[in-house]
């Protein structure tokens, strides 16, 4: 081989191999810039989400609602219970009791 | 035929171009380094930025179900307690008419019967009664006038006959007692009034 050819071979060779080289470092920016685009747009939503709920400053007014809340649930609920079943005993007790009176009031002397 | 004369100036002008081509390739490989390296950084940021605002929304949502949840929860309390209300109210009506209409049958019980005499009166454990005649008729109690005096029969204690007890209502299970006794267990109208109002306005 003629140092010409061989030169143009070896020129050929090495400029093959830098594009390679140059498409695979542009591959891995695209990648990145996918990876930092997708991310951005999760926080994005996130913030939007968040500004939804009323903000990062409404955490701290749910969390105190929410302890408002339980503090005038609980004896709402530890009332309720107790006071169902007093009525439906007085209810029961009332069921046998009305025919009995019933009956007395139409013994009466008239 | 054309030669081609690989001269001096030739090659150092090639080798010059070789040089010059392969530096501008390491200076945009160098540079295309850079901005990965940039972007690395930047995505590690983009990556941290979003995972602290997925835990923030996380939290804030926790804390938004959590309160919906208890506002669920006291919308159903407020329900049963407006459905106990209104069950009180109609069993307390119901329970101080029947007792108002019984104490008004008892008493016209009791007054028509003062006056009657009864030839002989048995009574459980002890002497009969002759020509007893009733002139008292209380709620535990019934006085006779008879031939040998006067007797006051407690219901109570079992003295009189159990026709008696409940021809004339008396006694501690007396139909009218225990009506009144039921209206006492019932409470006064519930004080929950007073807890959150702007629930019970959406009910």
């Amino acid at each position: 081989m003629k140092p010409p050819l061989c030169f143009c071979c070896l020129v050929l060779c090495l400029t093959s191999l830098s594009c390679d080289r140059h498409a695979e470092l542009k591959r891995e920016l695209a990648v990145l810039d996918a990876a930092v685009k997708k991310e951005e747009a999760a926080t994005q939503q996130y913030d939007k989400d968040i500004a939804t709920l009323g903000g990062r400053e409404g955490l701290t007014r749910l969390v105190e609602q929410a302890q408002i809340k339980e503090t005038q649930l609980r004896p709402l609920e530890f009332v309720n219970g107790p006071r169902e079943r007093k009525l439906s005993a007085i209810e029961t007790e009332f069921a046998k009791l009305k025919p009995a009176a019933e009956a007395f009031k139409a013994a009466q002397p008239k | 035929m054309f030669e081609f004369r690989f001269s001096s100036f030739l090659k150092a002008l090639l080798l010059l171009a070789c040089i010059i081509g392969g530096c501008d390739y390491l200076a945009k490989l160098d540079k295309l380094k850079t901005e990965i390296a940039e972007l690395k950084t930047q995505a590690d940021t983009a990556r941290e930025t979003a995972e602290l605002r997925r835990q923030e929304w996380t939290e804030i949502k926790a804390a938004k179900d959590k309160l919906d949840q208890l506002e669920a929860r006291m919308t159903e309390v407020i329900r049963q307690r407006d459905f106990l209300d209104t069950k009180e109210r109609k069993l307390t009506g119901e329970i101080k008419y029947m007792a108002d209409s019984t104490a008004a049958a008892v008493e016209n019980t009791r007054k028509f019967a003062i006056g009657t005499v009864i030839p002989e009166l048995r009574l459980p454990g002890r002497a009969a009664l002759y020509n007893a005649k009733i002139f008292k008729i209380n709620d535990d109690s019934i006085s006779f006038l008879h031939e040998e005096g006067v007797a006051n029969l407690q219901a109570r204690t079992d003295e009189l006959p159990v026709e008696f007890v409940q021809k004339y209502d008396l006694g501690p299970k007396s139909i009218h007692g225990s009506l009144l006794r039921l209206l006492d267990e019932l409470s006064p109208p519930v004080p929950s009034k007073s807890a959150p109002a702007g629930k019970t306005q959406g009910l």
